[in-house]
């Protein structure tokens, strides 16, 4: 309860001070970036350079194909693990340099994370499973009850709050999971394979939300999507192959391109 | 300064409600483990549980027994003298201020209490060296002491060259050792002719005693001479008498030895009525059984049928009896010659005169309720021996549940957190300590542990105390030993704390240390 009362005060404190430090506006930072995964003697590399920025409040789409090394980029930058080398920068802080109860305050504070297969707690409801991530962010039971009811609120499952997940829809499922992704209010949104498993019509509404939230709360959303209807929502689009990113567009190269744009290869 | 700080710690109570949550969530494995604990905390309880209560009904039956034992002694002390083996179990037996310490001190002719102390701390040490040799194989006694037994052991160390041949093999069995210090054994043989000579003369003042009392009780023995008295009401003066032959009784036991001989008395005379011919030639027959006296005794307890079939066989002896004695006579009459006098048979005795049945029964059930007190005593006491505290065994036992049930529960739980693989590292992307997923097992394994423990400990104590209520019936509670319960259902539930907590100390270290990556794999 203390823990959680001094963070938000924190928090609040922060805001409030003039900030000294310059804001960067590059909110996420991969500086020639290589992740290898190895098993006896095999070993795979799954990203082999990676040099990028992320600006803040930018949507970001994230194309490959299968096996291009799209989940592990998603790994590296969300500081879920460390690069083999390279450095990742979120923030402008080096997650290499965190150890492991500052890196579950980043991952707490700083990222959402949306995954192909939802994720959720099976045994708790979606309340629950939104208000759990609060309560691991210090923030008292009441207070992360209401929270979590109007996030629920906000991605559209007011109804269905006390449902569990095996008793929700896949897209139902899927705003559950956004709106946990959002429970600490984050900076930064990382989706993998975000309609994968969705049909065209849910899928379309779950990117829908996904844009309002980018346009009305500058949150940073990163996808990792085959989806062509995300193409003209995102700002930029990186395209991976092989654990490289091949290509940049920005949104006025795919507005013109829009109509022969297919995969390139 | 950049913005990043340790993480917060999740509150035990959110901990607890999330525990809950998987728990009831999982409720199939969840029970699977409390299972486990259940039968290991069971298995403990009902071990403690069943020795306490032994214990219990054994103080209890043998404070049933005891006034018994005082009528019993005094006829063995009054009419009986011991074999040197017996009068030194006897002696180390002795509690100091009993009266009983009194007559054996004063029969071994010891005055002060020095003298006491110094006899008794050899018959002690003779004792513990007697149980030594006891305890030794056959083949082991043939080898050290050439197969002497009792006593007569410790005469044959005496001679110097026997002595050296024995430690000579004893050096040679690693796995034996003398009780004591080294030397005290030697000490102690060489002193062994003195001893036995105090245990002799004890044994003869023991002898003299019993040699006057027999004088001045006649040829009826003690117990008659006893019986007289009491029905004379002079018991008193007997006592007195008793005390001058040299065997001084406890004031207070005497109201049971009085006691003791007139349920003798009664039982002598049960015993005499089914001894009666007619009794006895039919008794087989009857009950298709081969009963001694006693058995048939006991067995007349429980069934009037049987006691009035006793009557009924007296009186059918009678009636055999006079039939044939009118036979007799009517013969005999026939046969004498007219005005001289018939000589007649004598009246048969009659059988049945002096059977009263509703004594009989009486006497049936009490000595019924005597011979089961005995026999649950002998029971209790070879079972649950005179000591305190859990056998080497049943420890042992114990310690074996306990490594299955940790094992049980480690298996249980590692299956269950790498099944939730997926969920541990969700939760650490949403910003878990490591930590706090660690705790957060050993707080589930915990719990489970508590219910177990406490459904186990109800269930372990409820059996024992069912089945030995069917045994003992209302001696059970009539020492009922609450304290040890409480005690044991403490020990139950610490157990199952410790138990429960370190089974899950593996798998917790697995799912803290499980990678957040994780979380990303689709499969
Ligand atoms: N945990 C892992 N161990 C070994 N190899 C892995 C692991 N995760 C991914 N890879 C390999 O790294 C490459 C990139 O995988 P991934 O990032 O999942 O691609 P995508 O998400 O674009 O389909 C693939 O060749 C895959 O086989
Ligand atoms: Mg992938």
């Amino acid at each position: 309860m203390q823990n959680a009362e001094a963070t938000t005060q924190n928090g609040t404190e922060q805001e409030a001070t003039p900030r000294r430090r310059r804001i960067s506006p590059v909110i996420i930072r991969a500086v020639n970036v290589t992740k290898e995964y190895r098993k006896g003697d095999v070993v795979t590399r799954a990203l082999r350079g990676i040099t990028c920025e992320v600006r803040r409040g930018e949507f970001i789409s994230i194309m490959g194909p299968s096996g291009s090394g799209k989940t592990t980029l998603f790994n590296t930058i969300g500081a879920l693990s460390t690069p083999t080398a390279g450095r990742v920068l979120i923030d402008e802080v080096d997650v290499a340099q965190l150890n492991n109860d500052e890196l579950a305050y980043v991952r707490c504070k700083k990222i959402g994370y949306i995954f192909q297969s939802y994720n959720l707690v099976q045994a708790m409801t979606a309340q629950e499973n939104v208000m759990t991530a609060m309560l691991f962010a210090g923030v008292i039971a009441d207070e992360a009850r209401k929270r979590s009811m109007r996030i629920l609120d906000r991605v559209g499952l007011k109804e269905r709050w006390f449902h569990l997940p095996k008793e929700l829809s896949g897209g139902q499922q899927q705003r559950v999971a956004i709106a946990r992704a959002l429970a600490n209010e984050p900076k930064i949104l990382l989706c993998d394979e975000l309609t994968a498993n969705l049909d065209l019509h849910t899928g379309q509404e779950i990117i829908n939300l996904l844009v309002e939230l980018n346009k009305e709360q500058g949150v940073t959303v990163i996808c990792s999507t085959h989806d062509y209807r995300m193409l003209d929502k995102s700002d930029r689009i990186f395209w991976i192959r092989d654990g490289l990113i091949e290509k940049v567009w920005e949104r006025k190269d795919v507005k013109i391109n829009l109509g022969t744009i297919g995969i390139p290869h | 300064m950049l913005d990043v700080r340790e993480q917060a710690r999740l509150p035990f109570r959110r901990m607890l409600d999330l525990c809950l949550d998987t728990i009831s969530y999982r409720l199939f494995r969840s029970a699977v483990t409390v299972v486990i604990i259940v039968l290991a905390i069971a298995f403990l309880a009902s071990i403690m549980v069943e020795g306490y209560l032994g214990r219990s009904v054994r103080d209890t039956v043998v404070g049933k027994t005891l006034r018994r034992t005082a009528y019993s002694r005094f006829m063995v002390r009054a009419g009986h003298v011991e074999s040197i083996e017996s009068l030194l179990a006897s002696i180390n037996a002795l509690r100091p201020g009993t009266t009983d310490y009194d007559n054996y001190m004063a029969w071994a002719g010891v005055k002060t209490d020095a003298q006491a102390a110094a006899f008794l701390k050899r018959t002690r040490t003779a004792g513990r060296y007697l149980d030594f040799f006891e305890g030794l194989s056959v083949g082991r006694r043939a080898l050290l002491v050439r197969g002497e037994r009792d006593l007569a052991i410790f005469d044959w160390l005496t001679d110097a060259r026997n002595r050296e041949s024995f430690h000579e093999h004893l050096s040679k069995q690693r796995s034996l050792k003398l009780p004591g210090a080294p030397g005290e054994f030697d000490a102690f043989i060489a002193d062994w002719p003195a001893t036995r000579r105090q245990l002799e003369a004890c044994r003869a003042g023991y002898q003299d005693t019993v040699h006057r009392i027999a004088a001045l009780s006649g040829p009826g023995g003690v117990g008659a001479a006893l019986a007289a008295a009491a029905a004379e009401n002079r018991t008193e003066a007997f006592f007195a008498q008793v005390r001058a032959a040299g065997l001084r009784t406890d004031p207070k036991e005497i109201p049971d030895i009085l006691a003791g001989i007139r349920y003798q008395r009664e039982f002598n005379w049960a015993i005499e009525q089914l001894r009666k011919q007619p009794v006895r030639t039919t008794w087989n027959r009857e009950w298709q059984e081969r009963f001694s006296p006693t058995l048939a005794l006991r067995a007349a307890a429980d069934s009037p049928a049987r006691v009035s079939w006793i009557a009924g066989a007296l009186a059918k002896g009678d009636a055999a009896d006079r039939a044939r004695w009118e036979k007799e006579k009517a013969r005999i009459l026939a046969r004498t010659p007219e005005g001289q006098t018939p000589k007649l048979p004598p009246e048969p005795k009659s059988w049945s005169e002096g059977f009263e049945a509703e004594r009989f029964t009486r006497i049936a059930r009490e000595y019924a309720a005597q011979a089961e007190l005995l026999e649950a005593e002998q029971a209790l006491l070879n079972r649950y021996g005179r000591t305190a505290g859990l056998s080497e065994k049943a420890v042992w036992l114990i310690l074996v549940s306990f490594v299955v049930c940790v094992v049980g529960i480690a298996n249980a739980m590692l299956m269950s957190v790498l099944e939730r693989f997926k969920e541990i590292a969700t939760m650490k992307c949403l910003g878990a300590r490591n930590g706090t997923i660690g705790f957060l097992f050993i707080t589930e394994s915990t719990i489970m542990g508590i219910i177990g423990g406490v459904i186990g400990m109800v269930l372990g104590f409820l059996i024992v105390l069912g089945r030995m209520s069917w045994t003992y019936g209302g001696m059970l509670y009539e020492r009922f030993p609450y304290e040890s319960i409480w005690y044991t259902f403490l020990m139950c539930l610490a157990c199952s704390l410790v138990l429960s907590g370190v089974a899950a100390i593996y798998p917790a270290r697995v799912a803290s240390r499980m990678a957040p990556m994780e979380a990303m794999r689709v499969d």
